[in-house]
Order: structure tokens, then sequence, then C-alpha cells
């Protein structure tokens, strides 16, 4: 974040595309002026020196992660309340209704 | 052609645990959609993943069965996705140390052998099915979401369709004898993508490639990348140029067709996972897995024909799956002659797994009831007629004592001269036309004597003793 960097409507709008998000004219006016106003307090944390420092990503430094065991757990109270919870009263056959996927070839991993 | 064609491939195989990669749901194929779902599968807030262990050592399996380094220091990364298969919105996957790398697997294309290098095997989660409705509406089913994937990602080093082909079939069965995975196609199991660009001959620098998606077959792969090098060629002919997209193959009319055209890299953001610290492979972690993995598929071929003396070919049949050629090796460390034991498998075995659907493992038969089964035929125990009604046995319930079923079912053969000589004469003494027509020379007539023999035996004498003393009897009268 060398540069100072000045959020605009036009970018809040280009990142709530990306993301598939809907925001009002009033919702993307308050967003940004709140991320201007976030950027500006982080500009000050990057005038400290971090050269050859390495980036910390973790809580706690030189952590180890812990695995778990190959045991497959299921709940079935837990799937009906999941599937009870959609935003849309699904469940035709148990599927996750969602608004139309454009499948432009990035689906799946 | 006037172009050389470049090749990579992306593949994906399902790695086989019983839970998922990040959460403990179960994995696997074929449930009620979203049965196999919790709250970390849905992405719900404060949810934080704990990776499997067992997915992990699978992965390190198969990175050194394909000849890879492992990055014995390595972490998770997040990859920005923003699709409803997986709600976090992020894909949990490995970018700047995947846990192989460097790695190579050599191809056979009509008897020339090639070695594709490997630039990199890394682990991550499978994202969840969506089914597209007609309705304005897609709907998400998210058992599949999080399923252990491994990803293995060659160098742009095959230079035909056809190495492309090898390259998977050669991948598949190094993969699939680990048994890190079922790399079932049509199961989704493994998964292929291809990139593949054109450049003149004599040429460096690779042309403008392009991703071919949708190739749920390793025919498919072949046919799209075919399509795909003659459709390049055309456009570079006609003097146009190749942009950088993603196609997908459509099976039905054989071509590919275009879905997006990319704009520079492919900016996915990836940072470090922070909710799973990085992690050390140790040196006695990775010899504890490097001595699980089992002798590979060419070696196996190897030691079947020069060691075993079987055909090239069956010894190609027998190494097709890890399961048949376990079975094989099994059946003749019992003992079995290893032509007799190749011959079954090859023949009665395999007809019974095609037209039950089954694999070996799944039935009743065991290596040691095989072998047994065919020393009873060496030894003529058994005459190889009754074998098959033996063999139907050994399918219907597990036997430990052959020798025991086949006395039980008063199978064993006839061969006592003792016994079956008065059967004989008294056949002869029934059949006087029989007899006057061979004399005759009529061939056909000792064919029915030898069938009322059988018939009077209940199959059960030995056909060749039957012969001999056949013969001897008609010559005496």
């Amino acid at each position: 974040m060398g540069e100072r960097m000045k959020v605009d409507k036009d970018l809040i709008q280009e990142i709530s595309s990306i993301m598939k998000l809907e925001f009002s004219e009033e919702e993307t006016k308050e967003l940004t002026e709140e991320t201007n106003k976030t950027l500006s307090m982080l500009k000050a944390l990057s005038e400290v020196d971090t050269e050859g420092v390495e980036g910390t990503f973790y809580g706690r430094v030189n952590g180890q992660a812990r695995f778990r065991k190959d045991e497959a757990i299921s709940n079935e109270e837990e799937v009906e309340a999941l599937l009870e919870a959609t935003p849309t009263p699904t469940s035709v056959d148990h599927l996750i209704e969602v608004p139309a996927i454009l499948d432009d070839g990035e689906g799946g991993a | 052609m006037n172009f050389e064609t470049v090749i990579g491939l992306e593949v994906h195989v399902e790695l086989k645990t019983n839970s998922k990669m990040f959460s403990p749901s179960p994995a696997g194929f074929g449930a009620e959609p979203n049965s196999n779902t919790n709250a970390i599968d849905w992405a719900y807030p404060g949810v934080l993943p704990t990776p499997n262990e067992k997915g992990i050592e699978l992965a390190i399996k198969a990175a050194l069965a394909l000849n890879c380094e492992i990055n014995q220091e390595t972490k998770f990364d997040r990859k920005n996705y923003i699709y409803p298969d997986n709600p976090k919105a992020y894909q949990i996957t490995q970018d700047k140390q995947p846990i192989g790398k460097n790695g190579f697997i050599e191809i056979d294309v009509d008897g020339e052998k090639k070695k594709i290098r490997i630039e990199r095997v890394h682990l991550e989660e499978d994202a969840g099915k969506n089914i597209h409705g007609d309705d304005g509406y897609s709907y998400v089913d998210l058992n599949r979401q999080g399923t252990a994937l491994l990803e293995i990602v060659s160098e742009a080093d095959m230079r035909s369709p056809e190495e492309a082909y090898a390259y998977l079939e050669t991948l598949k069965q190094m993969i699939q004898f680990t048994r890190v995975s079922d790399v079932k196609m049509e199961e989704g199991s493994m998964r292929a993508d291809a990139n593949i660009s054109l450049r003149p001959y004599g040429q460096e620098e690779f042309g403008v490639k392009t991703e071919l998606k949708n190739l749920n077959s390793f025919n498919n792969v072949r046919r799209g990348l075919i399509y795909e090098q003659g459709r390049q060629e055309r456009l570079l002919l006609a003097g146009e140029e190749a942009l950088q997209e993603t196609r997908r193959y459509d099976d039905s009319n054989r071509q590919t067709t275009l879905m997006r055209v990319k704009e520079g890299q492919d900016d996915y953001r990836h940072f470090p996972e922070p909710d799973i610290f990085p992690f050390t492979i140790s040196d006695e972690k990775i010899s504890e897995l490097r001595a699980e993995l089992p002798e590979m598929p060419v070696e196996r071929r190897k030691r079947y024909v020069e060691e075993l003396e079987i055909p090239a070919y069956d010894a190609e049949v027998l190494t097709d799956t890890v399961e048949m050629s376990d079975f094989f090796d099994q059946t003749v460390e019992h003992g079995a002659d290893p032509k007799l034991a190749s011959n079954w498998l090859m023949g009665e075995v395999s007809g019974y797994l095609n037209s039950e659907q089954v694999n070996i493992e799944e039935t009743t038969l065991t290596p040691k009831a095989l072998a047994e089964m065919i020393g009873l035929i060496e030894d003529e125990t058994i005459s190889s007629k009754i074998a098959k009604r033996v063999f139907t046995e050994l399918t219907k319930e597990q036997v430990d004592d052959v020798q025991a079923l086949v006395e039980e079912k008063g199978w064993v053969q006839l061969s006592d001269p003792e016994q079956l000589l008065p059967i004989i004469r008294e056949i002869l003494d029934n059949n006087e036309q029989s007899v006057e027509d061979f004399k005759n020379g009529k061939d056909r007539a000792k064919g029915f004597l030898v069938g009322q023999v059988m018939k009077e035996t209940r199959g059960q004498a030995n056909p060749g003793v039957v012969n001999k003393l056949l013969n001897q009897e008609l010559n005496k009268r």
C-alpha cells in the first residue's frame, strides 16, 4: 500500500460485483467513506519500517498445525437445521436453491 | 502439420478418506444431497477447519509415487473463489509450497518411452455440485464440498493428444496402485483439464494456449485435444492468432465451444490460510509412507514376465488394477502355477466380475481357495469342467478348504481304472451297434461312447483315462 489509495464509488461497485453483492446508492456511499477511513488508519501503520521482517499470518509465531484423525461424523439433525435455515425455503430434494449460476468455466475446484 | 502441439494436463483426484479434508463430515459418493455436510462445510461464522491427517498422508504417498520431492515445510493457502458450491468464498489449497514438486512419470506410446515431468502435486478441497435448473435458479449439493482433493499439474511436456491419453492412463494406474484414490472418472473422483497450444516447429516460445474443460473421459480428452489442435492450426494458417480462452468440449458434436476469453493471468489473490498453522513433514514420516508404497505396475509387469514367465499380454491385463494384480500375486504365493492362475483370473474370474459388476475384493473368492482349486486341477483330482462348478461355489461363499468341498460334493474325478473298467465294459455291452460302427470307421461312435461313460459317472470320469481305457477295450472286441 505504498501509494496512497483513494477508494471511490466505482471501485466499491466493481468489488461488490465481483463479490456478487448488491448495495443501494446510500450503502455504497457509506461503504466508500468507511473504506477510505480504514485505509487512512492503515496508512499510519505502513509508516513503520518493516524492511526484512517476514509477514505474520497467524495468531502465534512458530505454531504447528494440529491434525484430526480420519473419523467421519454424521449429524442428521444438524443437516436438517442447516437446510431449514437457508434463506429460500428450498429443499427440492434436499438441495439448496440459489440464483442461477452462469457457467463460465470457473466453477469447480 | 506445420506446427508442434504442446499439451499440459491438470488432473484432480479425490483422496479416499472417510471424512472430509477440513471437517469431519463423511466423504463419499452417492449420498442424499447435502446429507454429508455440517456447519463447517456450509461456512457458518466462527467455524474452524482442522486438517485430516489421513488426507495429508495420502497426498504425500501419491507425491512419492509420482517421483516428487516433498516440501517438508508446507502450509495451506486461500484461493478466492466466489461460487455457491463453496460457501466460504475461498478454497483452501496450497499455493507456493505444494506437498510435492518436480516429479515425473514415464509413458509409453507405441513402444516409445517418454518422461513427462510433473510440476507440482498439491492438496486442496473439492467444491460441491451445482445443478442448473431452467427456472432461473441453480441448486447446490454440498456433499462433495470439502472432500480431500489432490491436484497434479504436469509440465507442458506432451506433444500429441495420444501422449496426453497415455499420460492419463499411466497416471490413473499409478494412483490406483497407491490406493489413495478410486480414480473413477465416471464418479468424478478423477477429472482432467487440458492446456493446449501450437507453435511453429523449431520455435522455443510457447504459443497462446487454450484451456479445455468438461473432459469427462479419457477418450474425450483425446478427442477434444484433436479437435482443438485442428482448430488452432486453421486459425494460425489463416494468419489469425489463437486467443487465451477457456473452451468446453462437447462430445455430442465433437467440438469445443468458447466459455470465456481470459485477459491476462487469473488473479486468485492467494494468501496464507490463517486458520491453519503451517506444518513440517518429518523425514521419518516420509520414509514410513514410502515403505507403504506398493510395487508399481511397470515393475510388476517386468517381474511377471521375467520371473513368473507369463506372457507380456497377460502381465498387461493382470496389472490393470492393483486389486487384480495383488490377487494374482497372492494366488501364486499360495502355490498356484502362475500361468494357470493368470488363465483363471483373465478368463473365468474376470468374466464373473464383469457380469456381476464387482471388484475382486468384493467377492468371496480368496487367493488361497483359487490356488487350492488350481492345485486340484493339476493333480487331476478334479477335471477342468468340474473346476467351473467349484469356482461357482467359491463365489457363493468363502471356502477355506477346497479339497473338503470337492469331496463333500462328490466331485472328485474318477481316474481309477479298477472303477472305470466295469462301467466301460457294461456300456460297450449295451451299445453293440456303436461298437460295430466304430469298427467300420465311424469315429463319431467313439464320441458317443465317451459321452455315455461321462453320463454314467455324472461327469466325474477323467476324460483322458476314459479315452485310454475305451481304446483298449474297443481293440479287444
